[in-house]
Formats: C-alpha cells, structure tokens, sequence
C-alpha cells in the first residue's frame, strides 16, 4: 500500500514538471493568455492580438510537486507491507 | 457680372476654409491595434499589460498642428494581463475598480513647444488625466502624424488618419490606486506607451 502512494505521489511529480516544461518552462505565474504583437502596414503601429493559452508557471508546478511531497509523507503512515491474512485451520 | 463675382469670392473662401479647417479624427479602431501598454518594475515583480479598448475624438488641423484638442477614452474593462488571478485583481475593487470606474480619459487642453516637420509634429499636450474618478493635470510628450488620403489603404474608405504616439509616466498613488500598498510587487511608477490612429472619413 504505502509502495502504491508513493509510485503515485513520484508520479504527480514527474507528470507536472514534465507538463510545464514541455508547456513553456515558464518561470512567471500562471497564463491564460499571450500577446503576440501584429504591425499595421498602413500607420506602422504595432497593435496586440490577445490569444487564448494555457501556460502553466511556477505557481501551479509548485503546488503539483507539494502535493506530490504530502502524498509522500502520507505514504508513511500507511503498511509497508501487506497484511498477513490469518489462516485458521 | 456682379453675381458672378460674388459666387466665385464664396466659391474661393469655401475652397480655402475646407483646405485649412480643421479635421476630427475618431479613435475608435475596427482594426483593434490602437493599445495603450502599461509596464511596472518593482523589486518582486515586473508586469505587462495592454489596453485595447480605445475611443474618443481628436480635431487636428494639418496647418495648425498645435491647436490639436480632444479626448481619448480607454475603457477599462479592456485592461488586459496575462494571468487571470492578477487580471481579476486589476479589474477589482482594490486596484482599478472597473465597476465603479469603467474609463480612464485624457482630455487634451492645449500645446506647447510645437514642433513639425512635414505630416510629423511633436507636442507637449496639456490635460487632464482622470483615472479612477481622480483627474490631475498632466504634461504629455505626443508625437502626431498626419496621412492625408491613407484611410482607403486601411479602411477601403476615402479619408485621412491621424497616428498618436506617446510615453509618459505616472503614478498610481497620484490616482488612488491601491496608494502605498504592495510596492514590493506593483511599483508605484506605472509606465505608459501610447499607440493610436484615429481616422477622419470624408463620406
């Protein structure tokens, strides 16, 4: 049982620093949005254009490992092995 | 004769007044590139945001660049920050107070130290800067560009546009905007970059 909580909690570790690498490394907060920057050609302005995106920061990675930690401390409070089933004759 | 001579006269003084008259330029952009970018810098946090929402009427006169007035509107509901918890802070009670105080304004009053070179003039812009229902006076750097006939290029229609460019500072506690509070990670100094075209449709 406390093997099963900690595969799990190394789990939640691993799959969250792997998502906000792969999502961006982004040392910030937390994105819902990015500004990507559109030049006008008429009056060489340069206007934004807001696009909807998900970039995952420090903030979420941060909880997902605290999680990942807690889980693992949990796992000590649990059996270490599996309970012998008693065997009446 | 006489009559002849008295409608060229009105013909040449019309003539003359639509070349020379001023000309009112709208703010409000279909294209949405007219933004206001904001910047902090405080010692925990640099943010960046935009503001797209932009309105408002300009007169400019290509002969007169000083006597340019007008107000430019910016609704605040358009401030915009890449995270949704900061952006919700931004538009609340605390900070901005979008509910209370939906627009953010400059009204322009008049110039100094015009300059102008060719369709490019730069002004100081005397105002009145009204945000979160606080107005302060404020002198502002603007430069101006006039295209004559560029609205056809931009907008299929015949007309001209007006281009606004300006970089100014301010600060937040001159606005009561959360005044003294969270300087750590919101500097007081807020920095503003101005970028907008009005256009003037000649029908």
């Amino acid at each position: 049982m406390r093997k099963r909580v900690q595969i799990v909690a190394l789990a939640v570790a691993v799959v969250s620093l792997l998502a906000w690498a792969l999502l961006g490394l982004n040392l910030g907060w937390t994105k819902t949005s990015v500004t990507r920057w559109q030049k006008d050609p008429v009056t060489d302005l340069e206007g934004p254009v807001i696009e909807q995106r998900f970039i995952p920061g420090i903030d979420l990675l941060g909880a997902a490992l605290l999680g990942a930690i807690v889980l693992f401390g949990i796992s000590f409070l649990l059996p270490a092995k599996k309970l012998p089933t008693a065997k009446y004759s | 004769m006489k009559q002849r001579i008295i409608t060229s006269s009105f013909l040449a003084c019309a003539a003359v007044m639509s070349w020379a008259a001023p000309i009112e330029f709208d703010f409000k952009d279909p294209k949405g590139v007219n933004n206001i970018v904001f910047r902090t810098d405080a010692p925990l946090e640099s943010i960046n945001g935009t503001g797209t929402g932009i309105s408002g009427t300009v007169t400019f006169d290509p002969e007169h660049p000083g006597a340019v007035k007008g107000k430019i509107v910016l609704a605040v509901a358009s401030l915009n920050v890449p995270n949704p918890k900061m952006k919700e802070h931004l538009h609340g009670p605390d900070w901005m107070n979008a509910a209370q105080h939906p627009e953010i304004n400059f009204e322009l009053a008049g110039t100094k130290n015009v300059k102008t070179e060719g369709d490019n003039s730069s002004v100081e812009a005397m105002g009145k800067l009204t945000i979160r229902g606080v107005t302060k006076e404020l002198v502002v750097p603007v430069k101006m560009t006039y295209l004559k006939d560029k609205l056809k290029a931009r907008q299929g229609r015949e007309g001209d546009l007006l281009v606004i460019r300006a970089n100014f500072s301010i600060k937040r506690s001159d606005f009561g905007i959360n005044a003294a509070k969270f300087e750590e990670k919101v500097s007081d100094i807020i920095d503003l970059s101005l970028s907008l075209a009005g256009s003037a449709p000649r029908n």
